[in-house]
């Protein structure tokens, strides 16, 4: 089959080939921005207590953070895939060859990232749910590459956190607050970033959703796990299954 | 200023309604289109400034498709692209028999594009569903134009050889059949 004879197929399997059939329930643009307005100011008022309690030091907008979010989580990821699957014939990570960790319930973990940030990459480490901190690094490369390192220690419990230091992520949506916003604005879900990401093979999803000021959430969806990450100048990331 | 503001959004709004809306409906039911066709034009309403009448409509095209990914993930997560094509006003002026045969040609090319990469699948129906340039898709997609002209063009000769590989039948459960695998 000729390139143009798919293309035309695929063109007559148009669901919708005329918008104008969609027009009947329209509002006028006054009525649509009376609507958007009220909207706007419900949640400014629903929103309102939790902006106050934000920290508003750093509002800057930085191209890192995206990269950071994601590495952070996807660290996150492999140290809940260590902890759950301690007891099999794979080392427990952090444990310092000590008893596996057989706990089937998600542990909570926490990464914090505390102002060390760069283009370069973020540094700090993961605590919670595990026997002993670990150190970490994220190192950005282009196009949305970086690795996540662990120090050697780590390394040495966990080899498999090896298949999964290099990971890419692809956001494949617009960013509209993030790119042009000065300031992270008031709470707005249909301005978060979202995107693939793959690791070791295995895709995922991210979401990046602003919570005003300096305060964002990321939620990773693996195929078992869910992650939060809420950002205020430090990073903080608690994991459960998903 | 005000006005400006509100008359600027005004043409918008009229002139680009209707291809939204379409856009969002061709990829997901239509009440779900008309609530992601508003949250489209509530954050083209606080980005007014920033529109650039040359590219209004792929612009607000990626703005829908941020809004329609926040839906999919909030709600039903991984929920089909092709999982509820709307019905199609336009069929119900043929006769029973032209919807049927129609039917089973759109599921098999519908079910050859999503054996495409979800990328190439998206470019694909950016090119095909609203007929947008590679400059547009560019837009779209936040890419280069020479990025979106290779990957139309790639996509179309993926397209082509799924559907040589898959010659038209008249078994209406294909496409069914093939929705379990996505």
């Amino acid at each position: 089959m000729s390139v143009d004879t798919a293309f035309r197929r695929l063109q007559e399997a148009n669901p919708v080939p005329d918008p104008a059939v969609l027009r009947e329930h329209r509002q006028t643009p006054a009525a649509f921005l009376a609507t958007t307005q009220r909207r706007s100011e419900e949640m400014q008022t629903q929103d309102k207590p939790t902006l106050e309690q934000t920290d508003h030091q750093n509002t800057t907008r930085r191209r890192w953070l995206v990269p950071a979010l994601v590495g952070a989580a996807l660290f996150g990821v492999f140290v809940i895939a260590v902890v759950l699957s301690g007891g099999d014939e794979q080392p427990d990570v952090g444990s310092d060859g000590q008893s596996a960790v057989t706990n089937p319930e998600p542990p909570a973990v926490t990464l914090q990232v505390e102002n060390s940030a760069s283009l370069a990459g973020a540094t700090g480490k993961v605590t919670g749910g595990l026997a002993s901190p670990l150190p970490t690094a994220i190192e950005f490369g282009d196009d949305g590459t970086f690795r996540v390192l662990v120090n050697a220690a780590v390394s040495d419990a966990g080899t498999y956190l090896a298949a999964g230091d290099t990971v890419t992520f692809t956001s494949d949506a617009d960013v509209p607050a993030w790119q042009y916003d000065p300031e992270m604005g008031p709470a707005d879900p249909s301005q978060s970033i979202f995107g693939n990401l793959s690791c070791a093979g295995l895709p995922g999803e991210y979401r990046v959703v602003p919570q005003g000021g300096a305060l964002f959430h990321l939620e990773v969806v693996w195929d078992e796990c869910r992650l939060r990450v809420a950002v205020a100048n430090r990073l903080e990331m608690e994991l459960t299954a998903g | 200023m005000a006005d400006s503001r509100e008359a600027r959004f005004t043409m918008l709004y009229e002139q680009h309604y209707d291809e939204v809306l379409a856009f969002c409906n061709r990829r997901i039911d239509r009440i779900e289109a008309e609530d992601a066709t508003a949250d489209v034009f509530a954050v083209a309403w606080r980005r007014s400034d920033e529109i650039d009448w040359d590219t209004a409509r792929p612009w607000l095209y990626g703005i829908a498709r941020g809004v329609m990914a926040n839906r999919w993930r909030a709600g039903r997560r991984r929920m089909r692209l092709f999982g509820r094509i709307a019905s199609v006003t336009s069929l119900a002026a043929e006769g029973p028999d032209v919807q049927v045969v129609r039917r089973a040609q759109d599921q098999e090319v519908l079910a050859a594009v999503r054996r495409l990469r979800p990328r190439d699948q998206e470019i694909l129906l950016l090119a095909a569903w609203e007929e947008l340039t590679a400059p547009e898709i560019a837009v779209v997609v936040s890419i280069t134009v020479s990025a979106a002209e290779q990957r139309v063009h790639r996509a179309k000769q993926r397209l082509a050889k799924i559907l040589e590989a898959r010659p038209f039948t008249s078994d209406l459960s294909l496409g069914a059949a093939d929705e379990g695998r996505y």
